[in-house]
């Protein structure tokens, strides 16, 4: 017959748990339960082995995809941080360039209508720039175009209600009468053509040309005002077997690089 | 030989508990692992014999458990060989039928009082000697879940084997308690 539990042998156990309890804090049952450990210690490790092969196993196709989810925010994150940099970038340009031509504005007394780039050599024909401004803003065809603190880059060659096409000064059609700002304020024609680099022209053989002298604007156009900035002289060509002289001249913007540019009303 | 055999029996039994136990811990997920198989084995026991046998192992048990936990000597002692009392108690004398709901309220109730007393003993023993260690949050979640799976485990490990063990079946208990005419 089994044995129930009566209050006799609850008061028993009791008593065991006590006395076990008690014999711990003494050290009594050190040996017995070194020896007890010693048993399940090396079960409750390989039981460990396992569970991380398991893991391993287990897991490692979650925990892979976990990683390539992370990887690809991170990507994205930095993608989204990179245009973020970028905009900014362009930004900060677009406001310097602004902050000068609001300078030149300042000083000139004439009408000019600022706006963006939105293309360039649309039609593969030579060096252009398409602006989103045109009659409506009251933009005319000649009307010079500058960039800066009035450096100019091109003249208005077709114009639309909306658009206009720039002929950017190193156009091969392009001609513009210029001054060297040397000794002798010699006059000649600036023309294009010649890859990123602008020419001037029928400068008088006998006149001195200094590398670095800047040439404006003479004003001997009708639509182009005197005094816009069109670059310096890198190098000069005085052949015996010509009748005048050549300066090859660097443009002070570069042409491929514009993002704003302002058109000086003129007609 | 007859008591020898029966106390290498319960030896055995007393081991492979805590081997499973061990298993369990280490082996199953969260949460799972919180399944507490001393516990368990020692509510079917008590189940299967209906005897004072299941107290003495308990206290064999939960001693080897306590060589593994972190709280102070004595405190998950006491609270499982109290709460099994408790249940044993009221399995002898109020909940005297044996069903599937029977066992999942019991296991429950035992259960509940296994943490409920090592709590209260844990806090008391925090307050004597005055140092930091009250369980948090995440350790009542983890209590509530091994309540909630152990329980149930029982109650499934319960309804398997009572369709081959008679002695857990009702159904057999009842023709043998017939009295003959």
């Amino acid at each position: 017959m089994r044995r129930r539990p009566t209050n006799n042998r609850y008061f028993l156990v009791g008593a065991l748990v006590a006395v076990l309890i008690f014999f711990h804090y003494l050290g009594w049952l050190s040996a017995v339960e070194y020896f007890t450990r010693s048993l399940l210690i090396p079960v409750a490790t390989t039981f460990q082995s396992w569970r991380s092969r398991i893991s391993d196993y287990y897991l490692l196709p979650r925990e892979r995809l976990a990683v390539t989810q992370s990887l690809e925010n991170c990507r994205s994150n930095q993608l989204t941080g990179q245009t973020i940099l970028a905009k900014n970038k362009i930004l900060e340009e677009e406001n310097a360039q602004l902050k000068k031509q609001l300078d030149f504005k300042r000083r000139s007394s004439g009408r000019m209508v600022t706006s963006d780039v939105i293309g360039a050599n649309m039609d593969n024909s030579g060096n252009t720039i398409l602006i989103n401004a045109g009659t409506l803003l009251g933009i005319g065809a000649g009307d010079p175009v500058i960039a800066g603190e009035g450096v100019l880059v091109g003249v208005i060659s077709k114009v639309e209600d909306e658009i206009s096409i720039v002929r950017l000064i190193n156009h091969n059609q392009s001609k513009i009468a210029a001054t060297l700002l040397n000794r002798d304020r010699s006059l000649g024609v600036v023309e294009g053509g010649f890859g990123i680099s602008v020419r001037m022209n029928f400068i008088p053989r006998n006149e001195t040309i200094m590398i670095g002298d800047q040439v404006v604007t003479s004003g001997l156009e009708q639509r182009i005002p005197r005094g816009l900035l069109i670059g310096e002289v890198a190098a000069s060509e005085n052949e015996a077997y010509q009748p005048f002289q050549q300066a090859v001249l660097t443009p002070l913007v570069d042409m491929a690089k514009l993002t704003v540019v302002s058109v000086l009303i003129t007609h | 030989m007859r008591y020898l055999l029966k106390i290498l029996t319960y030896t055995a039994i007393t081991f492979a508990t805590i081997i499973i136990h061990l298993l369990v811990a280490s082996l199953f997920y969260y949460p799972f692992n919180h399944i507490h198989v001393v516990y368990i084995a020692l509510l079917w026991l008590l189940l299967y014999t209906g005897s004072s046998i299941a107290l003495w192992v308990a206290v064999v048990l939960s001693f080897f458990l306590e060589l593994f936990v972190t709280t102070p000597f004595g405190v998950n002692t006491i609270s499982l060989v109290g709460s099994l009392m408790v249940v044993s108690w009221f399995l002898l004398n109020v909940l005297t039928n044996r069903s599937i709901t029977t066992v999942l309220s019991a296991s429950l109730m035992g259960l509940v009082l296994y943490r409920l007393f090592f709590l209260i003993i844990l806090s008391v023993v925090i307050n004597l000697a005055r140092s930091q260690g009250w369980p948090g949050k995440e350790m009542i979640i983890n209590m509530i879940w091994e309540i909630l799976l152990s329980a149930a485990s029982l109650a499934l490990i319960y309804f398997v084997s009572s369709r081959f063990i008679k002695r857990l079946n009702p159904a057999y208990v009842n023709v043998s308690a017939r009295p003959r005419l």
